[in-house]
């Protein structure tokens, strides 16, 4: 008994092995890519603006200098008639509607790490830590400001929280759903299956936008952004999980004439473990190439909300509530910097499906 | 057989109705333009943001229709002159008013025809009354003619005179004879049939729509345009002695966008242009170089207030009774005057182009306006003072609290698509969450909005605009405490304050007189209470802007009348 314990103990080990190398290969292939690479790195690096948002930001996303509306991004100088120095910057008098001129009179340098409004990380850590900001409470606008004078770059970096996490909650929400769903209608078949797979068709043949669009509308005015935020991504999932069930369902009724299904039954294995130990894990690699091919679209949807004012509201930030702000033709034309979430959608979905194709190529057992 | 019959009453028909037009009915009244004379012919362009709903004036509800047709096709017997606002004539060429204001006798312009070269008589103005009074069409003319209850009696005394009696003396009754007259020989059969109400649709041929005013219908097309042809009867004449309106087609492009309205103006493909506040600079600019002017009219009619529900019958209070203390708190709703930074509205909200309003009457209406109400400049300070004093006070995390620690937190809603308000909205609510109050701003669909508002009063305060206009009786459904639009608290039995009782009072007095002098010391007291009671709170106002080509001649524009207010004198430069 002891022997076969050491023995099933061996084998494991060896798995996991050869799991790693596999994996290892894989990963291999995908270093190849740079393309899909550097898209990865960015993805990365967004996400860790958005996280640290309240650290990288000068401001708090609320800070409104209330002169100071539509104004151009500040020039960061980094040198003068001496030559190179620490960068700093020069304050701006108002001349008339959003026109500013410079005052070249007194130079004000970045102070990095430096105390300001304060923030909680987490909801945990109180603190006022800023990366950066100017000398002298004198406004700097990384790029521009909108129009109620609030930071440009700080309101992306805290909308980022929202369009980035909406994605990502969502394919959380959907994937777990899809698979539990899926896997059990496919691997009971019969009534369960085609109960689930009807229920699916109904929820499929919704015209997503609309529902989204009903069912934004009817939320209550009182509650805060945050359940807000959490009901869209319920919303947005609600819709999501029946596309990938059916996948799913799709993929589980073919593993599960495998031999190994077939060995694990005949071992007396429960089905609650075939599902989860033998059939699902197949599909992982269908799972992780959808997730990133679904998030984009869902990051254009909550921006497609937003941006029609049933989303996230004002005063709270998102990609697509902020570019609601660029509707009109002067704004584009006198203050482009408007237009700036749209560039981060723009690249953010890019490098989601850069990466996504690049996943496919290392990932697909077909693919050499 | 019988078709030929059918055919030959249709040519008799006919020749009948040709040859009561060619009977020769002379203008004996015209009106002589006094302004340069210019030349005949060319079309002009404008935009329309919206599809009319009907073409029958009476029973228009929208400015999208009433905008097509008022003045342009029909005329009133009386109308406001676009510049000084003051009543001039129109159809009547003339007027009187008993000693006791009880009696108004209108002489007609003789020989004036209807487009279709029918003569307008007093026929047609008896006929418009009893269009008016009767219960089955549902106008709003009516509730502004009836005065103490009762219609005033109108009565024929010859084929160019008509008198009106009232019950009461009520001075804004010539104000009221500004209604459109319609023809009663297009109209008398549908109303007769009971078809009134769907005669006039907006899929009738455009001939039969038959008005006065100096143009007539030539076409329609829903979501494009709508085009004009020259009313070759008009009564209104150049200094030569020529028939006006010297411009023959006046296109109406239907653009449903602003954005639109004003590439098409920058194209070069419209002759005039409602300038929003954010386009005035980049249009300005524009202007020096190329072919038209900006013209500023100054403050327009339009409002945008902030009004607290302080209905006790709102169903609300059941679950939050406290509500309606804070709102019916006057310190409290002082200390919200106070936090209203209108110099950043005006700057964010309006470009920089609009004007601060105090006042209920509009800034415009020189007539009315009371300068000297109180004014509740922005300060924070003033405004924590005024909380203090209501009894309110600041939790450790500086939270604003009632007397019983309650925190204050309340909604304040809008109506969705309007970007003006929506920015105001958020200007307001940062201010108000300076004080320590939690306010949740949410703009919503504009049905679900005035639902809340008109019946079921559960909202907790709104803000929201009225339109004004020069009479301030036409505010008498917004003021008195019966009103439907007395929104802080709608449709009172009796006026649940003092206050309210006092602005009752003296709108009825408003009107019991026909001397301005003294009708403007009840407006001015009225205006007072409104500033010092704040049942609504006012913002900032838009200034109306206009940008017209230099090739339309004769304009003078006015927030007022905008552009086309004497549409009848302006001509194209060739």
């Amino acid at each position: 008994m002891k022997q076969i314990k050491s023995i099933t103990k061996q084998t494991k080990e060896n798995i996991l092995k050869s799991n790693n190398l596999l994996w290892k290969r894989k990963w291999k292939i995908f270093k190849k890519n740079k393309f899909a690479l550097s898209a990865a790195l960015l993805i990365i690096l967004l996400y860790i603006l958005a996280i640290f948002a309240p650290f990288f930001a000068p401001y708090s996303p609320n800070r409104n200098f209330r002169n100071k509306f539509f104004h151009p991004p500040t020039r960061i100088q980094i040198r003068d008639e001496a030559g190179f120095r620490s960068p700093y910057i020069y304050k701006t008098e108002v001349k008339g509607w959003a026109d500013y001129e410079i005052n070249r009179e007194k130079k004000y340098p970045l102070r990095f790490f430096t105390r300001g409004d304060e923030y909680q990380l987490f909801g945990l850590i109180n603190t006022d830590l800023h990366l950066f900001q100017v000398e002298g409470d004198i406004p700097i606008f990384l790029l521009g400001s909108d129009n109620y004078g609030r930071d440009l770059f700080t309101r992306i970096l805290y909308g980022a929280r929202v369009s980035l996490f909406i994605g990502f909650g969502a394919i959380i929400i959907t994937t777990f759903f899809g698979l539990i769903i899926g896997g059990i209608s496919g691997y009971y078949g019969g009534w369960i299956d085609n109960l689930v797979m009807r229920i699916v068709e109904v929820i499929m043949s919704i015209p997503s936008f609309y529902l989204l669009l009903a069912l934004a509308a009817v939320l209550p005015v009182e509650i805060s952004s945050g359940f807000r935020f959490f009901l869209i991504i319920s919303i947005l999932a609600f819709q999501g999980w029946a596309g990938m069930a059916r996948v799913i369902r799709g993929m589980v009724l073919s593993v599960k004439e495998k031999e190994y299904v077939a060995a694990a039954k005949a071992m007396g294995a429960r089905d609650k473990r075939i599902i989860a130990k033998h059939i699902l894990p197949a599909t992982t690699t269908y799972v992780i190439i959808r997730a990133t091919i679904a998030i984009p679209g869902y990051i254009i949807m909550e921006s497609g909300l937003s941006f029609i004012g049933l989303g996230i509201q004002e005063p709270s930030a998102s990609w697509g509530n902020m570019l609601t702000a660029a509707q009109n033709i002067t704004k584009i034309s006198d203050f482009p910097w408007l237009l700036l979430p749209g560039f981060f959608i723009f690249l953010t979905v890019l490098s989601y499906n850069i990466l996504g194709d690049g996943l496919r190529d290392a990932l697909d057992p077909k693919h050499k | 057989m019988k078709k030929m019959v059918f055919i030959l009453t249709i040519i008799l028909f006919f020749n009948f109705a040709i040859s009561t037009a060619a009977e020769d009915i002379e203008l004996k009244d015209p009106w002589i333009s006094q302004r340069e004379q210019g030349n005949h012919g060319g079309t002009l362009i404008t935009t329309l943001l919206g599809d009319p709903k009907t073409f029958n004036t009476l029973i228009a509800k929208e400015t999208s229709s009433s905008e097509v047709i008022d003045g342009y096709i029909f005329e009133g017997l009386v109308g406001r002159n676009g510049i000084t606002t003051e009543i001039e004539s129109r159809l009547a060429k003339d007027w009187e008013i008993s000693e006791d204001g009880k009696t108004y006798r209108f002489y007609l312009r003789e020989g004036v025809k209807w487009n279709d070269g029918q003569e307008f008589t007093a026929d047609d103005v008896i006929f418009t009354f009893d269009l008016i009074s009767d219960k089955d069409i549902p106008t709003s003319a009516r509730d502004g003619l009836i005065i103490d209850g009762e219609f005033p009696e109108y009565r024929k005394i010859d084929k160019y005179t008509v008198e009106f009696e009232l019950a009461e003396t009520f001075a804004p009754f010539l104000n009221s004879m500004t209604l459109m007259i319609l023809p009663k020989h297009k109209l008398y059969e549908p109303w007769q049939k009971g078809n009134f109400n769907s005669t006039w649709g907006i899929n009738t041929d455009p001939s039969e729509i038959v008005g006065t005013g100096p143009y007539k219908l030539a076409d329609y097309r829903n979501g494009e345009r709508i085009v004009m042809e020259k009313n070759e009867h008009y009564w209104r004449q150049d200094s030569e002695g020529k028939t006006l309106p010297y411009i023959d087609r006046w296109v109406r492009i239907i653009v449903g966008s602003q954005e639109t309205d004003t590439l098409l103006f920058e194209r070069g493909e419209t002759h005039t242009l409602g300038v929003r506040g954010i386009d005035y600079n980049r249009l300005k600019q524009q202007s020096a170089r190329s072919d038209y002017s900006i013209i500023d009219g100054g403050p327009s009619f339009s409002t945008n207030f902030l009004v607290f529900n302080m209905n006790p019958r709102n169903p609300n209070l059941e679950k939050q009774p406290w509500k309606y203390e804070w709102f019916t708190n006057l310190n409290f709703r002082r200390a919200v005057a106070y936090s209203m930074d209108k110099e950043t509205m005006i700057n964010q909200a309006l470009a920089g182009q609009g004007s601060k309003q105090w006042s209920p009457i509009s800034a415009p209406n020189q007539v009315f306006l009371n300068e000297a109400v109180k004014k509740y400049p922005y300060n924070l300070e003033k405004a924590r003072e005024e909380l203090k004093k209501g009894g309110f006070s600041w939790d450790d995390n500086g939270r604003l609290i009632d007397q019983d620690g309650r925190k204050v937190e309340f909604n304040i809603l809008t109506n969705a698509g309007n970007e003006t308000r929506e920015t105001l909205l958020n200007i307001i609510a940062t201010e108000l969450r300076e004080l320590g109050m939690k306010i949740n701003s949410n703009p919503i669909d504009f049905n679900r909005l005035i639902s809340h508002m008109e019946s079921d009063w559960d909202y907790d305060s709104v803000l929201i605009g009225l339109t004004g206009g020069v009479e301030p009786h036409a505010g008498a459904n917004v003021w008195p405490s019966h009103g439907h639009l007395h929104m802080w608290n709608p449709v009172q039995e009796e006026a649940a304050t003092e206050w309210e009782a006092r602005i009752d009072e003296l709108f009825k007095k408003g009107v019991s007189t026909v001397e301005t002098e003294e009708r403007v010391k009840y407006y001015n007291e009225f205006q007072e209470i409104v500033a010092e009671q704040l049942p609504v709170i006012y913002t900032v106002t838009p200034n109306n802007i206009y940008a017209v080509r230099d090739q339309l001649k004769n304009t003078e524009t006015t927030a007022y009348g905008g552009v086309l207010w004497n549409i009848y004198e302006l001509y194209l430069e060739n």
